[in-house]
């Protein structure tokens, strides 16, 4: 960085700018090479090699500073290799259709790169300042170090520092290019009151280049800022001082910096005085201060800003002074174009014709201009070209401002102009052409039918020309017009598509199939489609008009015609999306005819194509077209004839043939009702199997449910629960686990049940069902006790108690009467003993009492504990000596009153199995004591007669006991009927009274079937 | 040595003889310097009396000098000095000590006796020119510690009658330099110019001369006058002594001057194999800055190439050696041996070819001379006279060897750091090359240099100069006196084509 070397204006051929021209340096913007760069790699290195030998002061600050500018150059010139690479990358990105992320600059390696030597230097300046105070160039740091705060972004620290030099160092040459630079911060910044402060002390430093560029700024402060007399000064000022200083020869300002400075207040000049609107002053100041030629090159100018900036009746006073100023002027025929364009903008139609016809009448050749200009055949010819080519752009642009307009005026004016230049030029090798824009306009206007004709005119006159192909398309969108039929007006605007655009040929098949008739327009659209395929056989979008053309046959439901037509489309096309659009057709068009054996033919005819197949999703649908067929043939064709296993047969050979087909579950669950209701069960499981796992899921839990459901009618009850375990467990289904629990225990296999049910419970408790969850965790109990595992059942009901029945003292009390009944059977200790559990009994509440589950355990408990005193009654026997007999009977006498009451206790407690159980054993009480009595035998003391009387008065006594124990059985058995509890104590009962009544009971009641548990009362009546 | 003297007498307290300084003074006469001596010590070493001891002592110093017994002379010359002005042999005692200065080459030893007890009212009993030497040293001593105002005010003092006024000048113009007085500075060199002829027939004070004409050259430079420093260096007379530092230190003149085709001329008769065991590093500063100037970058890479091969290797050496410890004495035996192999040959010699360290040399060649010579003395024989003095020579010797040492290694140190100096300028050089070439590049010239032409020749000022080519460049006339024809490659692009052209 060493200042700025030399003020740079944009050039005159530079685009059109809102602002003032930039101000830049020079000598940095020359691209250096990558040799320079590699060069400047060598220095730095040399130089950060050599600064470590070099002693502390003055030489060593110098060096500090070469290596400072050193990275500032490396920063830019980084700066500017990222920028290259940015282009690069845009350009890559957009030529692969901008697929991934954007490229950004500061993404570009180079940027970083450029950030870091920036860095490095802006370290190193501010080294310099810290460490070498008295260094003499330490004001030209200041102006680096700002300089490249500003540029690095850091604006404020770069305006700070500009500060401290012009306040440091008021009279360095760099305060002036300080003061040049704040101005251009603020100017930069909209903030024109102190980019006007900035500018003037900049000015005021009298420095040719700064001054120049300082009062060139200061015009466009005052133009910013709408002082327009002012800035007209100041731009005139600027003129005079360039002026000056090439009569000088002396100053900083170099002869090129002066020329553009020069040209650039000037052009900037042209745009103040379009906006003073003062044309007047502007020809008396260019003519009275440059050469006619300049000036006018410049009045010129002016006229063309009158143009852009809408003023046209400006514009067209500057043309006409111009062109009276000088009419033979070799410009005077573009100023002439200038005025019928200004009065075309202006809408003024009719000023136009006339200003049209003055071109062509004075300028063309034979006119007043080209007669007087004769003798320079050069411009003649030029001003021939000029009227020719401007007539015809002017045509061109006003059809086109026609376009951007829609005013259906615009589109008559240059429909009008087209004519006048066809009747002027008839040969012009513009006439095709404007035919053609003749023939577009048409087509704006909705005269289709017109448009189509000059379009095959155009067609017609040139085969050949460039126009000809998109007239021959234009005609085909013309006449797609007049088949569809719409009838189009035109108001004040045209607001449809214009002809020639590529638009959408392909139209919805469906939705027009067979609904249309070949008509005259039809046929002439399709001879317009097949007359471009003629001409342009390799347009790329070629496949396009032939679907056009196929489609309205396809239209007209002429479906062999359209197939034949879509067929070559395939044939022709059969990388084109529309091969497959025309497959489709073909194959919807049997489809609408319900024609499933065409449709599954053809559908395998294109399968067989890999060209289309390529396309997955095409296949797709061609296959779905296939199978739809096959499967529709059985659904509609053999299915409606009643032949179940025909049907059944119909739909396997579907799965069969298409074993992957989404319609294969369908066909296999279909095929199991079809052998179904042939009643061929075997087969329906057969071939519903793979069903159970296939198809989507409604169709599988229908096949599941099937399926189990044919098992269970079979008598498979192990097959059917393993059917609903599977889909019970995979869709966490508790009813089918319950179901497949009640096969399973259906099948005895206890073990399985009970992992069903638990499994059901879990679910259940998972779902916060925890009632229900106990209940059917039970049954999980009761599937053990029906197993006979009393460890197993002992046990669970011990775990069941806990786990299940905490807080609920009915089932807590019913487990732990299971548990200890369990315990017994398997004699184990139980933690609760059945006596225990007989004991609570009466501490239970009135409620749990209540629970059928607890008073029949109650009951049970009660019972059992009776078991021992029982055991102990019936155990006395009469033997022995009188004496002993005697107290045997009194003390057998005694335990069978105790026993009995207490079975009346039971019995007492109304619970039906228990309740008969106890009536029966006080029968069995009575019996064993009756019988006892009659066993008894006769003391030795007696004689054989005394011992027969002794025995007649046992008898007698011993009768009513067995009197009484046949009442006992009897209320047994007529309870156990009352109840319908026909289990052992019944038999029991029934075979007592047997014995003693064997006529009564001939034969055992047939065994009562079992019910099923899951029909059974949970247990403490929980539902 | 008042205190040797002393114990001598202690020693010999009791065996005072009268008949001994008769003796002595009688042989004086006859000449007999060794006989009288030996009669003298013994006085010295045994007489009680006061007076006589001193009248032997002056007696014994006297016949030492005429012996050439320097060393041990100004040891009884500068005891009966420091007794002070009532002594009534002060003054023959200073007049004897600057006689064994001149003698010895002495730089040191007299001049700090004379400093340490310098006594105005006392020396200012001495005759004129006498004073004025003393005058001189004290002020040489005192330039040389660097009480510059002193020195000054000594030197100031020296008057055009003394032999000494020339040296006088000569430091007062160093101290002006010093000062950065360039203009009373030269006035002062110049002023010994005007004080010796130039046809001279004195070798010391043509010497002199010589130098001062060097020294305000270098005035003449420092104040930018170029065309007169160069001047002033032409007039140093061809093959004298400071001819090579002439030819040596004009070349930066004439570069300065921009007459860049006598400063090449310059750099090539240094470089000639007269002077092919000088010393001159600075003379490829002088030249790849000339290529620098005119922007013949290769010329400049080249040069540094050899600068570097040559002096960046002898810079590490000396480092080393610098570097490590030795015994003082070691350097100045070092220097004798060329460098012992540890450092360059040339450095050596450049350190040899200063005049104190030649004169510091002659006085310890002297002193060993001194020592062979006290044993070579038959009247001696095993006398206690001939031991003592050679002890005091020896120890003399050994103190003076480590002073020189000393000065050996500050000279290496300069040599030293005008290598790194030298060093880090060729460096700058070679930075600024690659920064040049840069700059040429990005104003898209090219930098790789194509075969170069042939010169055309110079201009030829009168039959008595000749040319011949040398590297297809012309030089006129021969040593000391060649001119280069050099071109400017800094053209500017449309120039570059141009010349292309041809």
């Amino acid at each position: 960085m060493m200042g700025w070397l030399t003020l740079v204006i944009v050039s005159a051929v530079a685009p059109p700018r809102d602002g003032p021209a930039p101000l830049a340096l020079r000598g940095s913007e020359v691209d250096m090479d990558a040799r320079a760069d590699a060069k400047r790699d060598e220095a730095i290195e040399k130089l950060k090699r050599l600064l470590p030998t070099v002693s502390e002061g003055p030489q060593k600050a110098e060096l500090v500073f070469r290596l400072s500018e050193m990275y500032w150059a490396k920063s830019k010139f980084a700066r500017l290799r990222a920028m290259q690479a940015w282009d690069q990358s845009l350009e890559k990105w957009t030529a692969n259709g901008k697929r991934g992320e954007e490229p950004t600059l500061e993404r570009e390696p180079k940027s970083a790169e450029s950030a870091a030597y920036r860095a490095d230097a802006l370290k190193l300046y501010q080294q310099i300042l810290a460490q070498y105070p008295s260094y003499e160039r330490r004001d030209e740091v200041l102006y680096s170090l700002a300089s490249a705060q500003y540029d690095a972004g850091e604006t404020k620290l770069g305006v700070e520092t500009f500060w401290t030099l012009i306040k440091e160092y008021p009279d360095s040459v760099y305060a002036a290019d300080a003061w040049l630079q704040l101005g251009e911060h603020f100017f930069n910044g909209g903030k024109l009151v102190n980019a006007v402060k900035a500018y003037e002390a900049a000015a005021a430093t009298k420095r040719p280049r700064v001054y120049a560029y300082a009062m060139y700024k200061l015009a466009w402060c005052d133009f910013n800022l709408q002082d327009y007399p002012a800035a007209l000064a100041k731009f005139r000022a600027v003129v005079a001082y360039a002026k000056e200083q090439r009569a000088g020869g002396e100053g900083e300002l170099g002869e090129h910096d002066r020329l553009q400075l020069l040209d650039e207040a000037l052009n900037d000049m042209v745009r103040v005085y379009s906006h003073m609107d003062s044309f007047e002053d502007a020809f008396a100041y260019y003519q009275g201060e440059l050469p006619p030629a300049k000036a006018r090159g410049y009045l010129r100018k002016l006229a063309k800003r009158y143009d852009e900036e809408g003023k046209h009746l400006l514009e067209i006073k500057a043309c006409s002074r111009l062109i009276n100023e000088d009419p033979d002027a070799v410009d005077a025929p573009q100023l002439q174009v200038g005025i019928v364009s200004a009065y075309a903008q202006m809408g003024r139609n009719d000023d136009v014709r006339r200003e049209v016809r003055r071109l062509i009448d004075v300028y063309s050749p034979g006119g007043t201009w080209a007669k007087r200009n004769a003798g320079n055949a050069q411009a003649v010819d030029q001003a021939n070209g000029v009227v020719e080519n401007e007539l015809g752009k002017l045509v061109v642009e006003q059809h086109r401002a026609a376009q951007q307009t829609k005013l259906t005026d615009s589109f008559m004016l240059a429909r009008d102009l087209y004519r006048e230049y066809l009747d002027k030029f008839p040969d012009s090798p513009n006439a095709t052409r404007f035919r053609f824009f003749l023939a577009e306009i048409a087509f704006e206007l909705k005269e289709f039918a017109l448009a189509a004709e000059q379009f095959a005119a155009v067609v017609a006159s040139d085969p050949k020309s460039e126009l000809a192909p998109r007239a021959a398309y234009s005609a085909i969108m013309a006449w797609d017009k007049v088949v569809s039929g719409a009838r189009e007006t035109v108001g004040t605007r045209i607001v449809s598509a214009k002809a020639g655009k590529r638009v959408d040929l392909t139209p919805d098949l469906k939705a027009s199939a067979g609904k249309g008739e070949l008509s005259p327009a039809r046929e002439k659209l399709i001879a317009a489609c097949d007359a471009y395929v003629d001409l342009q056989p390799n347009d790329p979008e070629i496949a396009k008009v032939r679907f056009k053309a196929a489609s309205q046959f396809y239209a007209a439901g002429r479906y062999d015609e359209a197939a034949a037509r879509f067929q070559t489309i395939i044939a022709k096309h059969p990388r084109d999306p529309l091969a497959r659009t025309s497959a489709e057709a073909i194959l919807e068009s049997f489809a609408a005819r319900k024609d499933w054996a065409d449709l599954a033919k053809n559908a395998r005819a294109l399968a067989a194509n890999r060209e289309l197949m390529s396309d997955r999703a095409f296949a797709e649908r061609v296959n779905d077209y296939g199978q739809a067929a096959a499967f529709n043939e059985v659904l509609y064709v053999i299915e409606p004839k009643g032949d179940q296993r025909a049907t059944a047969q119909g739909y396997a050979g579907f799965v069969r043939d298409f074993p992957k087909s989404k319609y294969a579950a369908t066909a296999r669950y279909n095929a199991m009702l079809a052998y179904d209701k042939a009643h061929d069960l075997d087969a329906a499981l057969a071939v519903g199997a793979p069903a159970l796992g296939d198809g989507d899921d409604e169709v599988r839990a229908k096949a599941v449910m099937l399926t189990a459901e044919l098992h269970e009618r079979v008598g498979s009850l192990s097959a059917a629960a393993a059917v609903l375990e599977r889909r019970g467990r995979e869709k966490k289904d508790v009813d089918l686990l319950l179901r497949a629990a009640a096969d399973r225990e259906g099948a005895a296999d206890y073990d399985a049940a009970v992992a069903d049910y638990l499994a059901a419970a879990d679910l259940l408790r998972a779902s916060g069902k925890d009632l229900r969850a106990a209940t059917v965790a039970w049954k999980a109990g009761a599937a053990l006790e029906a197993k006979q595992d009393a460890k197993a059942a002992h046990a669970f009901f011990e775990r069941y108690a806990n786990d299940y029945a905490a807080g609920d003292e009915a089932k807590r009390y019913c487990a732990d009467y299971a548990a200890a009944k369990w315990a017994g059977e398997a004699g184990i200790s139980p933690k609760v003993t059945m006596d225990a559990v007989a004991r609570s009994y009466d501490r239970l509440s009135a409620k749990a009492k209540r629970d059928a589950c607890v008073k029949s355990a109650g009951a049970a408990a009660a019972f059992a504990a009776i078991e021992p005193d029982y055991r102990a009654a019936i155990g006395i026997t009469l033997t022995g000596a009188e004496k002993e007999v005697t107290q045997k009977l009194v003390k057998k006498l005694a335990a069978v009153d105790a026993v009995q009451k207490r079975y009346i206790q039971v019995i007492a407690m109304g619970e039906g199995t228990q309740g008969i159980a106890a009536l029966y054993r006080i029968g069995t009480l009575y019996k064993n004591l009756s019988k006892a009595m009659f066993d008894s035998p006769c003391p030795k003391r007696l004689s054989g007669e005394q011992c027969s009387i002794y025995h007649q008065e046992l008898g007698d006594r011993a009768f009513p006991l067995e009197e009484r124990a046949i009442e006992a059985f009897d209320k047994a058995a007529a309870k156990a009927y009352e109840l319908g509890l026909y289990d052992e104590w019944l038999t029991r009962s029934q075979e007592a009274l047997k014995g003693y009544e064997p006529k009564r009971y001939a034969e055992p009641p047939p065994a009562a079937p079992t019910p099923d548990p899951a029909l059974m009362p949970p247990p403490g009546g929980a539902s | 040595m008042r205190t040797f003297v002393l114990a001598t007498v202690l020693l010999y307290g009791g065996l005072a003889h009268a008949q001994d300084l008769q003796r002595g003074l009688k042989a004086y006469e006859g000449g007999q310097y060794a006989e009288a001596a030996a009669q003298f010590y013994e006085v010295l070493a045994r007489d009680t009396v006061e007076d006589k001891r001193d009248t032997a002592e002056v007696y014994l110093a006297d016949c030492l000098k005429r012996l050439g017994l320097y060393v041990p002379a100004y040891f009884y010359y500068r005891d009966l000095f420091e007794a002070g002005p009532k002594n009534r042999f002060y003054l023959a005692a200073i007049a004897g000590l600057l006689d064994v200065r001149d003698a010895l080459h002495d730089h040191l030893y007299v001049a700090i006796a004379l400093d340490e007890h310098y006594d105005p009212q006392a020396f200012g009993q001495l005759d004129k020119a006498q004073a004025e030497r003393v005058n001189f040293i004290i002020g040489e001593l005192s330039f040389r510690q660097r009480k510059y105002t002193e020195a000054q005010r000594f030197l100031e003092a020296v008057t055009p009658e003394s032999v000494e006024y020339s040296k006088a000048r000569y430091l007062l113009g160093v101290l002006a330099a010093r000062a950065g007085d360039n203009q009373r500075a030269r006035g002062h060199f110049m002023a010994v110019r005007g004080h010796v002829k130039a046809d001279s027939k004195n070798s010391s004070a043509s010497r002199e001369r010589d130098l001062a004409l060097i020294a305000a050259a270098r005035s003449s430079y420092a104040l930018g006058e170029y065309a007169e420093a160069s001047k002033l260096y032409e007039e140093v007379p061809r093959a004298s002594e400071q001819w090579f530092t002439a030819i040596y230190e004009t070349s930066w003149a004439h570069f300065r001057d921009n007459d860049f085709g006598r400063a090449m001329g310059d750099v090539e008769s240094v470089l000639s194999p007269y002077f092919a065991r000088r010393h001159v590093p600075e003379v490829w500063v002088v030249r790849a800055t000339t290529y620098f100037v005119n922007c013949q970058w290769d010329r400049v890479r080249a040069t540094y190439d050899v600068y570097r091969r040559t002096y960046e290797p002898m810079t590490a050496e000396l480092e080393r050696y610098l570097g490590g410890e030795r015994a003082p004495a070691t350097y100045y035996r070092d220097i004798l041996a060329e460098g012992a192999k540890l450092y360059a040959p040339e450095l050596a010699r450049e350190v040899r070819r200063g005049q104190r360290f030649k004169d510091f040399h002659f006085e310890l060649q002297h002193m060993a001379w001194e020592s062979r010579a006290i044993a070579g003395i038959a009247a001696w024989g095993n006398q206690r006279i001939g031991r003592d003095l050679r002890r005091i020579i020896d120890e003399q010797r050994g103190e003076l060897e480590a002073a020189l040492g000393r000065h050996v290694v500050a000279q290496l140190r300069y040599l030293q750091d005008n290598l790194k100096n030298f060093t880090t300028q060729m460096r700058i050089l070679d930075f600024e090359v690659a920064d040049a070439e840069r700059n040429w590049l990005e104003q898209g010239r090219e930098i790789l240099k194509n075969r170069r032409g042939r010169l055309p020749r110079p201009e030829i000022p009168s039959d008595a100069w000749q040319h011949w080519s040398q590297r297809k460049e012309v030089w006129l006339d021969e040593l000391g006196y060649y001119r280069h024809t050099l071109r400017s490659e800094c053209l500017r692009a449309d120039e570059e084509v141009r010349e292309a052209s041809r």
